[in-house]
């Protein structure tokens, strides 16, 4: 027998595996986004500069690190899903 | 100046604490210890194999000539990182489950277990690895030559010297090797010790590149801004106009397709992972480390082409900045970071070359000759394996160093390693098909494999000999045979591109276009369907759903020793004394076919999946069948089975239908029977009165003198016997009526005892006539039953005459007695009992009583008194009333046998 309550929580991870899934998705599609044109391109006077950095480089770090941090809480927030039974094996020999 | 004692002292005291370190750490993981080594920390930094010399040198050189190119390098492979869940996550899983040793094994054993496939990709890697090995031994051989010889003007033309010292290099790093990746053969081609060497080798090339970048930044250049503000002074484009166009995206394509394709990663990332959640770290902390490596890049071109004299080479900036400044224990360092960078490549790179050639071009040679290999004693294969692996392992390095040769070193570093990325992305196309698209075939991925990388050989590797050959210099400006539009660098006129974008477009779109035409027009054999769902579904699998030689038996034996001889007989013992525990095998001397197909599994991890599958087929080949056949096979054995189910449902229903006929038949014989019989009888029973009737009116009509009284006598007994005929037709029309169970009346709740008494009272004169003591016994008073009450008084004075009609006692009587009965499941009944002290019913004629037209042995007083039908007619009523008539056994003791007949009523509730 299943609790109401057991069964929402199932469904919250549920849900939660679909969102993380579909963000997982969304992550690299959006940092492809942000390196091609026209985005990467759109700072065209070569003195622009951001905190002493020339723009166009503190773009790149800016996106890249962006891109970083979106896999740090990606993976996070993901349901352990992934360990097959065979790991699981490995694991426990450990 | 630093002195070569202490550069190579430097160099090979570093290379025996990696060895050191690579022991310790394979003495562990044997040993079961060592949590560490599985970590995902140390996955993420052997990764970083990824950030070779061209990262630590060609990547500020190609700062310093292409400008913001660089990022791109990086990019690509932190998209595909970042977008683990839906690539990386199931090469792993796939690489895991079928034990895939390498990526040509990955892609033969997805399409069918092909040889040929695992034999062109291995080429194809060898082909495509060597312009990057000898970017490695130039990187290691220069920046020798720049810190022994400690000018800063490194751009000096190629010297006899470098070719010797790239020489030594080459075979020194041949040997490192050999030491490092073949001491032995492991199961799954996991090499814990020397990841663990590749880890800490990340960790130096890493340090060493910040301190480099620290001390050019801070100490030289005054900060991140005033070093950024020489930009434009020195010509470095930053701009976006001339960064982002065609070019920058293809290098993106290519380092995203280099991260999965070079054969060293894919070793790194699916061969060596020891566990799939280890992606999980690595997803975030593999980009920031390539962020964290590139951080100095593009100040580092800044500089060295600010401070240095024109002319210095800027692949060697890292170097030679800090020597120019005269820290020549910052340069030292710097060159073993650069070192560790050429050196972790390098190892990584042969181990998985080595790996690739042994298992899948010498052991399928070895396997179809074994004599010439030294294989047919049955022993040898580990030494095979691992000899194959070394000599290899010379070969790739020999390959590098003669390409290093052949080029004149004279190229910068960056092009050098874009040329073997778009060599490795052609297996690009066909790993996607691999994964995502089940209908790819085993022709078309060759068909892809081998135009893609006809089109790369031709449009980038082939020119960049272009220095070396004058031949191959007139090719590229003219064409083959003066054929300009077959320029390999203008190929169909498409002219005003970048040569390397060029090379991609038209190598990758011929691939992609021949992989799906030829996956469209032909088909997969059996065991490529298999592979496909295995490979295209591997998350809907669960951990047993593999298949297997279906109808494999071999002998134990036989499977032991193929099986010492490909994994050591340690390896192989254990397998098999884990198998023999399991009591299967207790009264079998033959492997079951699933052990046979994990046995597979466990040698494709040495050797490969197509090597394994020819090996065991040796085995087992003398009662294996091929899938094709064991398919066809049992399509037949389906179809014939279905058929020969549909005969024998078919005989059934004729069987059964005709017992049914026969019942039917022997239903019919008998009722035409009993229908002539009733016949006979009805015709017998109606003679008799009416021949009565017309001897006495003839009697009359003729005899005109008889007197009154006679004829009032002789009309009596017409009149009786007319009567009689018309209760006897009466009632052969309620029997027939009865028996065709038309309903002529309702059931209600009566009360039984009433209807007895009736019956008594209408029967008294006949009981009278014959003195017949009619007495009531027990009986239940208070009760009602489902009847009708004319029906029932028929029924009950049927039963009482004929018992006064055939008593012959001296003092005859009836008992009249009532009790409930319950019987379980049926509903509660009222059985009334009439019992006499008559001559009782014989046992011969106790079945035929109820039927028509029987007649006990009549009472002379009485002849002729009965139809013949009452007991019939009342048998009748009283199913009608879902009650029943039926004869008992007289009860001794009380009563002298006689007649018993018992009425069973159903209680009204």
């Amino acid at each position: 027998m299943t609790s109401p309550k057991q069964t929402s929580d199932k469904k919250t991870s549920e849900t939660r595996v679909r969102k993380c899934k579909f963000a997982a998705l969304l992550l690299p599609i959006l940092g492809v986004l942000l390196i091609i044109p026209p985005l990467v391109s759109m700072r065209t006077t070569q003195n622009a500069v951001i905190l002493g950095i020339p723009a166009n480089i503190a773009y790149l770090f800016g996106a890249w690190l962006a891109m970083i941090v979106g896999a740090y809480v990606l993976q996070k927030l993901m349901p352990n899903v992934l360990t097959s039974a065979i790991h699981a094996k490995d694991d426990e020999s450990d | 100046m630093i002195s070569g004692t202490l550069v190579f002292g430097t160099s090979i005291a570093y290379i025996i604490l990696l060895f050191f370190l690579a022991y310790i750490s394979d003495r562990n993981a044997r040993l079961g210890k060592g949590k560490l080594l599985r970590s995902p920390l140390v996955f993420t930094l052997a990764l970083s194999v990824y950030c070779t010399s061209w990262t630590f040198y060609g990547a500020v050189g190609s700062a310093a000539r292409n400008g913001l190119e660089f990022f791109a390098i990086y990019l690509g492979p932190t998209l595909v990182f970042v977008g683990w869940w839906f690539g990386l996550r199931k090469l792993i899983r796939i690489g895991h489950k079928q034990r895939i040793t390498s990526i040509a094994d990955f892609v033969s054993s997805r399409f069918g277990k092909s040889e040929r496939l695992a034999i062109l990709i291995t080429i194809m890697a060898v082909v495509g690895i060597t312009p990057y090995i000898a970017l490695q031994l130039k990187a290691i051989s220069t920046s020798l030559r720049v810190i022994l010889t400690e000018s800063p003007n490194a751009a000096l033309p190629q010297s006899g010297d470098e070719v010797g010292l790239a020489f030594g290099v080459a075979a020194a790093m041949a040997l490192f090797s050999v030491m490092f990746g073949t001491r032995n053969i492991n199961a799954n081609e996991q090499h814990h010790g020397v990841v663990a060497a590749i880890a800490f080798e990340a960790i130096i090339k890493f340090i060493a590149l910040i301190a480099v970048g620290l001390f050019v930044v801070f100490g030289l250049g005054g900060g991140f801004e005033a070093t950024y503000a020489r930009a434009q002074g020195v010509g470095v484009s930053l701009d976006a106009s001339s960064n982002f166009g065609p070019r920058w995206i293809t290098i993106t394509i290519l380092s995203a397709a280099a991260i999965i394709c070079l054969p060293r990663q894919f070793q790194i990332t699916v061969v060596e992972n020891a566990n799939e959640n280890h992606l999980r770290t690595a997803s975030w902390a593999f980009p920031l480390y390539l962020f964290g490596i590139s951080i100095f890049t593009m100040p580092i071109a800044i500089m060295g082409l600010s401070l240095l004299p024109e002319g210095a080479d800027p692949d060697m900036f890292v170097l030679t900045l800090p020597l120019a400044y005269d820290q020549q224990g910052l340069a030292l360092f710097a060159f073993i970071g650069g070192f560790s960078s050429a050196t972790s490549m390098i190892i990584i790179a042969s181990i998985a070359l080595s790996i690739m050639i042994s298992n899948h071009i010498v052991v399928p040679l070895a396997l179809r000759s074994p004599k010439v290999f030294g294989l047919e004693h049955g022993q040898g294969m580990t030494r095979l394996l691992l000899t194959s692996r070394r000599v290899s392992i010379g070969a790739i390095l020999f390959l590098g160093f003669l390409y290093f040769w052949l080029t004149s070193g004279s190229g910068a570093l960056a092009p050098i390693g874009l040329i073997s990325f778009a060599g490795v992305a052609q297996f690009l196309p066909a790993i996607l098909a691999a994964l995502y698209w089940r209908d790819a075939t085993v022709n078309g991925a060759l068909a892809g494999l081998l135009v893609g990388f006809a089109f790369w050989a031709y449009t980038s590797f082939l020119p960049s000999f272009g220095t070396a050959s004058p031949v191959i210099t007139n090719l590229l400006l003219y064409g083959p045979w003066q054929l300009e539009f077959l320029r390999p660098q203008a190929l169909f006129g498409l002219e005003q591109l970048d040569p390397l974008v060029h090379s991609v477009f038209w190598s990758l779109l011929a691939n992609s276009m021949a992989l799906i035409f030829v996956s469209f027009v032909t088909r997969n054999n059996a065991v490529g369907q298999l592979q496909a769902a295995q490979f295209v579904d591997v998350f809907k699998q669960t951990e047993n759903s593999q298949y297997s030689f279906t109808r494999s038996s071999a002998p134990l034996n036989d499977l032991l020793v193929m099986t010492q001889r490909v994994l050591g007989t340690d390896h192989a013992n254990r397998i098999f004394e884990t198998y023999s525990n399991s009591d299967r095998i207790k009264q079998n001397k033959d492997a079951s076919p699933h052990f046979i197909a994990s046995l597979e599994k466990e040698l494709a991890g040495s050797i490969g999946a197509a090597s394994a599958h020819v090996l065991l087929g040796q085995v087992v080949s003398g009662d294996t069948v091929t899938l094709e056949e064991v398919m066809q096979m049992a399509d037949e054995t389906q179809q014939i089975l279905e058929y020969s189910q549909r005969l024998e449902q078919t005989a059934e229903e004729l069987q059964s239908t005709t017992r049914q006929l026969q019942t039917a038949n022997n239903q019919l014989r008998q009722l035409d029977q009993q229908k002539d019989e009733f016949l006979s009888q009805v015709s017998h029973e109606v003679r008799t009165p009416m021949t009565a009737i017309r001897s006495f009116s003839e009697i009359l009509l003729t005899n005109q003198e008889l007197n009154g009284t006679q004829k009032e006598t002789f009309i009596n007994t017409i009149h009786e016997e007319s009567m009689r005929l018309t209760s006897l037709l009466d009632e052969i029309l309620d029997l027939n009526a009865l028996e065709r169970n038309e309903q002529l009346w309702t059931n209600e709740p009566i009360n039984p005892n009433l209807a007895i008494a009736r019956s008594i009272q209408v029967c008294t004169p006949i009981t009278e006539q014959h003195q017949m003591d009619v007495r009531l016994g027990e009986h239940i008073r208070h009760v009602k039953v489902e009847a009708n009450f004319d029906r029932i008084c028929q029924v009950f004075i049927n039963l009482i005459s004929n018992a006064a009609k055939y008593n012959d006692a001296d003092q005859p009587f009836l008992e009249i007695t009532s009790e409930i009965t319950k019987a379980p499941g049926k509903p509660d009944q009222l059985l009334i009992r009439f019992t006499d002290n008559g001559p009782g019913i014989s046992s011969i004629h106790s079945s035929i009583i109820f039927d028509k037209f029987w007649r006990g042995a009549r009472n002379p007083d009485t002849a002729q008194s009965g139809s013949g039908l009452g007991l019939a007619i009342s048998k009748e009523i009283l199913n009608q009333m879902n009650g029943s008539l039926e004869l008992e056994l007289p009860r001794i003791g009380n009563t002298k046998a006689g007649a018993c007949f018992a009425v069973r009523l159903p209680l009204h509730m």
